[in-house]
């Protein structure tokens, strides 16, 4: 199903192009820049992920369902989708706004000169590597690749764990060397001298594996957190250490994905009750399993909150 | 090939399973923070675990040489060396040297659980007892090891107590304690019986052909020295350059599971033997007359030649990626095959039962980097997680 998406509509799941792109008129950023804020939609399908993992944890309970076969035919449409899938809270959605919002205005303050591409702007086609379809992956890469090339694109911004290892390690490892220089934005913040005052209360770090253990985006996410004033608190699992959200097989096996992230969320509350993430996928999972019990907060939102 | 569903129920059944829910809760619990404090008062493992992973880059990059001087190295130390390709010849190296209705003590081994060499020698009508003691409640359960180093998890001390009951055991289920002194007795008679002690090998070294093992029950002790023959077998890839890497291995493994140092560390090299009368060297005094040797292949050499998994065989078989995987803290080795579980055990599977084994499973891997991040040997798991999907995507859309 994800995949047909993918091959239809260049993204996991079916929205409307709007969902995706309405954070960016509001803070009328240019389209034709050399340099590009890349959102590969996943924060903004975040609130749609979470609806559609639901809906597959109920199937996934029942026996003698083809799974596969019997949602593949229900969520093949924009249309059959929004029948199906619960329309995300307009709260969850506008979350995910504030957040893309708030990483754009972030690097504004640091005067960083940036367009994004718009509806034009390509999944980056992760997921088909994640699932072992290289084949798929690289075809998709190919197009990606030549629509940047074909828009002049000459940097990437990155703002998810996700898109990040994609373009800086798949990418070249599929295609050869890009055209494109690809930076995430915890590497500009954390090389800004921006500074924020916060209320006195303190975090419990999430570091995302991808960040920690592929990229070595560690001490950048903690300088940017103490640029920020903010304290935090450091659980057994973290830096390299850190714990996977589950995320990674939520289609796979909703449940067995909310048992991993419950493993998690029991680890972190013995922290604290606030934590911070730095990646969508992270945020959905220990969403799904914390419930209101924990409030999850992504980087972003906490430098919105503290930048002066 | 199993397809992603057919897993995915066997995962959440695990999920189901109390009894394995809570022997990995205990197992995870206790283990991890035992590990990163032996890691931390010994920090010199850490480059030891690198001294290690060169020795065998070194031999696995010249197996060919290392097996054939390993051999002669045994047979110059008065031990049988033997090679097997497949299990097949193992089992005939066996049919020759055990023969049947003997008496056999079994250390645990991974890789006698992978050639089911237990099973063989019952099928051909020995008395084949398992000593240590997870792995005997195992043999009793009729399961398979849920743990490299801790097979018997998914066995409460309720279950311990019934099983051991068949054997005549007596006690309340609480008597842990009782439990492990009715083991002691009744395989006490069954290794001064024994005609063959079987075991494996944590490593073997490539100069002498000493076989190098490590434990703390104190069982293997009695397994390779109080029968008259001692039968270890060994994965070609557990060969050393030296007797000192040897060694260095199996404090590496001991470290990352936790026990450091090992009660006992064995070194074999010979069968035993006494000069003491007139200085002519006689075999056989208080230990076995005869030690053999077992070199087993079992697709490991082509693995080396293929290159796509053979980073794996790098592993020391230390457990710590099972230990620190999500999913493995979550189903146990049902989330593998056969014999192998967990991170290592995907891949482990991928060699010795084939891909369309192992792809299915492989899905499940998230990716994370954890078992990478914790691996001594710095066995790069992922990566060949990937190649497995790969593969099952091909398969299914071919
Ligand atoms: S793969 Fe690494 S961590 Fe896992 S058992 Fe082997 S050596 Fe130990």
């Amino acid at each position: 199903m994800f995949i047909d998406n993918i091959r239809r509509y260049r993204l996991p799941l079916p929205v409307e192009a709007s969902v995706l792109t309405s954070w960016a008129y509001d803070l009328e950023i240019p389209r034709d820049k050399e340099v590009v804020m890349y959102t590969g939609g996943l924060y903004q399908l975040v609130p749609y992920i979470q609806s559609t993992v639901n809906y597959l944890e109920g199937l996934e309970g029942r026996k003698g369902v083809g799974l596969a076969v019997k949602i593949g035919k229900a969520l093949r449409k924009v249309i059959d989708f929004a029948k199906v899938i619960a329309k995300p809270s307009r709260d969850a959605v506008k979350r995910q706004m504030d957040i893309l919002k708030a990483i754009a205005l972030a690097l504004r303050k640091i005067n960083v000169d940036f367009g994004y591409l718009y509806e034009e702007e390509p999944y980056s086609g992760v997921l088909l590597h994640d699932l072992g379809m290289e084949d798929e992956f690289k075809k998709h890469a190919k197009l990606v690749v030549d629509l940047f090339k074909e828009r002049g694109v000459k940097k990437v911004i990155t703002i998810d764990p996700h898109s990040t290892y994609a373009f800086k390690h798949l990418y070249p490892k599929f295609l050869g060397a890009t055209d494109f220089d690809v930076v995430n934005y915890i590497e500009i913040l954390a090389k800004s001298d921006f500074k924020g005052r916060c209320e006195d209360i303190s975090y419990v770090i999430h570091d995302p594996c991808i960040y920690a253990r592929y990229e070595n985006l560690i001490d950048e996410l903690r300088s940017i957190i103490e640029a920020l004033n903010v304290k935090y608190v450091e659980p057994e699992n973290s830096r390299e250490l850190t714990y996977c959200c589950g995320g990674p097989i939520e289609v796979l096996s909703p449940r067995l994905a909310k048992k991993v992230a419950e493993r998690r969320v029991e680890e972190l509350r013995r922290y604290g009750k606030r934590i911070l993430v730095a990646c969508p996928i992270c945020y959905a999972n220990l969403k799904r399993a914390a419930g209101e019990e924990l409030e999850i907060y992504d980087l972003s939102e906490i430098i919105a909150r503290c930048l002066i | 090939m199993r397809s992603a569903r057919e897993v995915a129920e066997v995962l959440l059944k695990a999920l189901e399973d109390k009894d394995l829910q809570a022997g990995l809760d205990r197992s995870i619990l206790n283990s991890i923070p035992l590990i990163k404090g032996t890691l931390k008062r010994n920090p010199y493992i850490e480059d030891l675990a690198k001294r290690v992973k060169k020795a065998k880059d070194e031999v696995l990059g010249n197996i060919e040489y290392y097996i054939d001087k390993t051999m002669d190295n045994i047979r110059r130390f008065k031990g049988v060396a033997h090679f097997a390709k497949t299990r097949e010849e193992v089992y005939k190296i066996l049919d020759e040297v055990v023969g049947s209705e003997k008496m056999v003590v079994k250390a645990k081994s991974m890789v006698t659980e992978e050639l089911k060499v237990r099973e063989h020698l019952i099928e051909r009508g020995n008395e084949v007892w398992e000593t240590d003691l997870g792995e005997l409640l195992v043999q009793l359960d009729k399961s398979k090891p849920m743990h490299t180093i801790v097979p018997s998890i998914h066995i409460t001390k309720e279950r311990s107590a019934q099983l051991l009951r068949g054997l005549g055991f007596n006690g309340g289920v609480e008597e842990v304690r009782e439990m492990i002194e009715f083991v002691r007795r009744f395989l006490r008679e069954r290794f001064v019986k024994a005609h063959v002690g079987i075991s494996g090998a944590n490593s073997v070294d490539a100069n002498s052909g000493a076989v190098i093992l490590v434990e703390n029950e104190g069982n293997i002790r009695h397994v390779t020295n109080l029968p008259n023959i001692h039968v270890s077998i060994a994965g070609v890839e557990k060969i050393m350059p030296s007797y000192i890497d040897a060694i260095c291995q199996a404090m590496v493994q001991a470290a990352n599971i936790g026990t450091y140092p090992p009660t006992y560390l064995s070194a074999i090299t010979g069968p035993s033997s006494t000069a003491d009368i007139e200085f002519i060297r006689l075999y056989g005094v208080h230990g076995p007359k005869e030690l053999h040797i077992i070199l087993y292949d079992g697709g490991r050499i082509k693995v080396l030649k293929e290159g796509i998994f053979a980073d794996q065989l790098h592993c020391i078989r230390c457990g710590r990626c099972q230990l620190e995987c999500p999913i493995w803290q979550l189903a146990g080795n049902m989330w593998g095959g056969e014999v192998y579980g967990g991170p290592m055990g995907v891949i482990w599977t991928a060699i010795t039962e084939g891909v369309e084994k192992a792809a299915p499973l492989a899905l499940f891997c998230l990716n994370c980097g954890k078992c990478k991040e914790v691996c001594p040997m710095d066995i790069d798991i992922p990566n060949m997680m990937s190649e497995l999907k790969r593969y099952y995507h091909d398969i299914r859309t071919s």
